[in-house]
């Protein structure tokens, strides 16, 4: 599964009454933003995640949403579940993400920037790195 | 706590500030009365009566009879309100919109009614009762040290006393039970009416009774309505008021008191069992049935809904 | 694991007027239902069936008891709000708790006094002096401490701002929705609601119009962002509602009932069926449905 990692201003905040993008399954877009968390290291290898309910009082899901969300994550296996007690990070799951997302980007969303760089006249010295 | 005991708990949380403003106003009033100018006239019906200024009566008389008028007088003044306020009752949770929250709690609708008229008719105006008694015993016990000083009034036969006050809270709270079967009719119906027809309940109650009096009774070979009514009347007040040998008659000074007060228990025993035999008639029991018609028809509104 | 509420041909006639005409949907343990309509489209007669407080017709069960004759039963059973503005007014937080203590068996004031630190209500508190919002905090701190297995909310949100509701609904997500435990919720409020439903009961004058899973809902309904310049072939797979989405590609958009040929998926961008807009579908007011043509 390919993760969108927003860094719109929208997906910082907190929720309130937050409004999904109509265009993917909400449970998507609740795993994009744990994985973007993961990132970030909001999220720590090893740990447990937070509860079905919590997650679902904090973004106002059904659990069952937040549920598929996580089930996809292990799925990709971002997350495990450890003797029944729910889900934790896997050791090992902000290399696997950052290594997936550097993959992405190198295939897909790079080739389109570079692409239009050119078509600009710009080079890697015109562009701001801070 | 059972469920009706929290609902009878409820009543008092709702309604205690009321009440115990009306329990305590009267014997307020009357230690007012009687520690002012130091003079208390009371004239009773059938006979002059006409007490001396209380300094110069006797320790034992000021304790008697004030503490029955401030105990009549409160439990009067109870009776009037509770009266007064039962039609209103009726519709209370209505008007103050918490209907639909009782009726979401697992309550029956006749447990409610139940606990709401026990409440109302019959133990708060005990309280009353008892707190006016209590309150007697205050302002006696306030003119008697002022006047006759604290030994006087620890020396009175408390004995004697205490009896009596029992036999008389005895006496009277089955009144209070009696009084309020025999009056069920008229304090159950018109909150039925209140409850159905609510503002216009109690006056359809009262145009009722008028073209029952006026109107009925003419046309029938003999009047129905209107002894009817005043017959539950007559049998409340007796419940309640017949306190026989408390009209001792000639000059309340010149009594015997010690042998009074030790005779009323007796007395009053004598009275109680006529007062029960009085209830086993007819009459006792059409009033009855007449009450359980108005507790059918408040529980029938309340299953209705609103 | 038989629903916790089964209802068959559930009718309830007023005299003459049919609030509710021939009902039947069940509702499993584990759930978050949405019981959506306009007012006066049946929702609260729905929910006091539910409680016992009306005679029905047809077969209803709720929690394996008949709600008309087993009422108080019932209630013992059930965490229930009627109405938000219900609570005395002249008594405190605490005396709720003490009566509730006393009239509900299930109810623990220990959680209720738990659930009640997340408000800024405190104990002392009369309900007269107290906000809409938090009015509504403490009814929901009440029932949520009564253990049941089914939560009957009756447009609980109504009139509130929106910290409130985002207070409330946290707290039953946090608090109740457990996977044991259901809860039925009305409102006409589709919008904010969406996300925290699992199931929608979707009521229009009296009628069941949908009874379906919200993943069910995505599965047969397909929404579709256009080009305004492929209206009519649009139009002409008869969508059940065509309107404008702006913002996306295109700004109008369609709702099927079924997917629609490969060709006419192809003018546009396939969307998430939104709950509001299959709400206005199917429960647009008849005239509307005349004039806006097929």
């Amino acid at each position: 599964m390919v993760y969108y990692i927003s860094n719109t201003l929208a997906d910082r905040q907190g929720p309130t009454m937050q409004t999904w993008d109509p265009h993917l399954p909400i449970y998507q877009q609740l795993a994009d933003r744990l994985a973007a968390q993961l990132l970030d290291g909001e999220l720590t290898e090893g740990e447990a995640m937070p509860s079905v309910r919590a997650l679902a009082g904090r973004y106002l899901l059904n659990p069952l949403t937040v549920n598929r969300a996580l089930q996809a994550l292990g799925d990709d296996g971002l997350l495990e579940t450890r003797r029944g007690m729910g889900f934790y990070v896997r050791p090992g799951a902000l290399a696997q993400l950052r290594d997936a997302e550097r993959h992405r980007f190198l295939g897909h969303e790079w080739p389109m920037l570079r692409t239009r760089l050119r078509r600009l006249g710009l080079s890697a010295t015109d562009l701001n790195w801070e | 706590m059972t469920p009706f005991t929290t609902l009878i708990r409820r009543e008092w949380m709702q309604h205690r500030l009321g009440w115990l403003l009306l329990m305590g106003a009267p014997s307020l009033l009357l230690l007012l009365l009687t520690l002012a100018d130091g003079g208390l006239t009371i004239q009773i019906d059938d006979g002059a009566m006409r007490l001396p200024k209380m300094q110069q009566a006797p320790a034992l008389l000021q304790t008697a009879l004030l503490s029955t008028v401030v105990a009549g007088l409160t439990f009067g003044v109870a009776l009037l309100a509770m009266a007064i306020q039962l039609p209103g009752l009726a519709r209370r949770d209505q008007q103050d919109g918490s209907a639909e929250f009782w009726t979401s709690l697992p309550i029956g609708h006749a447990q409610g009614v139940s606990a709401l008229l026990l409440t109302q008719i019959l133990l708060l105006p005990w309280l009353a009762l008892v707190a006016g008694l209590a309150g007697g015993l205050l302002v006696s016990g306030a003119t008697v040290i002022a006047t006759h000083g604290l030994l006087a009034w620890l020396q009175q036969p408390w004995g004697l006393l205490g009896a009596a006050a029992l036999a008389l809270l005895a006496r009277v709270s089955l009144g209070l039970l009696l009084a309020a079967a025999w009056l069920s009719p008229l304090l159950l119906l018109p909150m039925a009416a209140s409850a159905w027809l609510k503002r216009w309940g109690v006056p359809v109650v009262v145009v009722a009774v008028l073209v029952g009096t006026l109107l009925i009774d003419r046309r029938l070979s003999a009047p129905v309505v209107q002894p009817a009514l005043q017959r539950l009347g007559s049998e409340a007040l007796q419940a309640l008021l017949r306190l026989g040998p408390l009209n001792p008659g000639g000059a309340l000074q010149d009594l015997d008191w010690p042998s009074f007060l030790a005779g009323l228990p007796a007395q009053l025993l004598d009275e109680a069992t006529g007062l029960v035999g009085r209830a086993a008639t007819p009459a006792f029991v059409l009033a009855l049935a007449g009450g359980a018609l108005g507790f059918a028809l408040l529980v029938l509104r309340r299953r209705r809904g609103n | 694991m038989e629903p916790l509420i089964q209802a068959r041909g559930l009718s309830l006639r007023y005299g003459r007027k049919t609030a509710l005409a021939d009902l039947s949907f069940d509702v499993p343990k584990g759930r978050v239902v949405g019981l959506l309509g306009h007012n006066g489209a049946g929702k609260t007669s729905l929910m006091k069936a539910l409680v016992g407080l009306h005679d029905v017709e047809g077969e209803l069960s709720v929690l394996g008891l008949q709600p008309r004759r087993q009422r108080v039963e019932l209630l013992q059973s059930l965490a229930y709000i009627p109405d938000v503005a219900v609570l005395p007014r002249w008594a405190r937080v605490s005396q709720l708790i003490e009566l509730m203590t006393g009239l509900h068996p299930r109810f623990s004031a220990e959680r209720a006094r738990s659930l009640l630190r997340r408000t800024s209500v405190g104990l002392g508190d009369q309900v007269k002096h107290l906000s809409k919002g938090m009015v509504v905090q403490v009814h929901l701190a009440l029932v949520a401490a009564v253990d049941a297995r089914l939560m009957i909310l009756d447009e609980p949100t109504l009139g509130l701002d929106v910290i409130s509701r985002k207070a409330f609904y946290e707290m039953l997500l946090d608090e109740w929705c457990d996977g044991e435990r259901s809860v039925l919720i009305s409102t006409h409020q589709v919008e904010e609601i969406e996300t925290l439903l699992s199931d929608v009961l979707m009521l229009n004058e009296g009628k069941l119009v949908l009874s379906l899973s919200l993943e069910d809902i995505d599965r047969r309904f397909v929404a579709l962002a256009h080009d305004p310049a492929a209206a009519d072939a649009v139009a002409a797979a008869h969508p059940l509602l065509r309107y404008r989405a702006p913002g996306m590609a295109g700004g109008a958009a369609a709702l099927f009932d079924g997917a629609p040929s490969a060709a006419v998926l192809a003018l546009g961008q396939r969307l998430r069926p939104s709950l509001v807009d299959l709400f206005v579908a199917l429960t647009r007011q008849p005239e509307i449905n005349r004039t806006s043509g097929p």
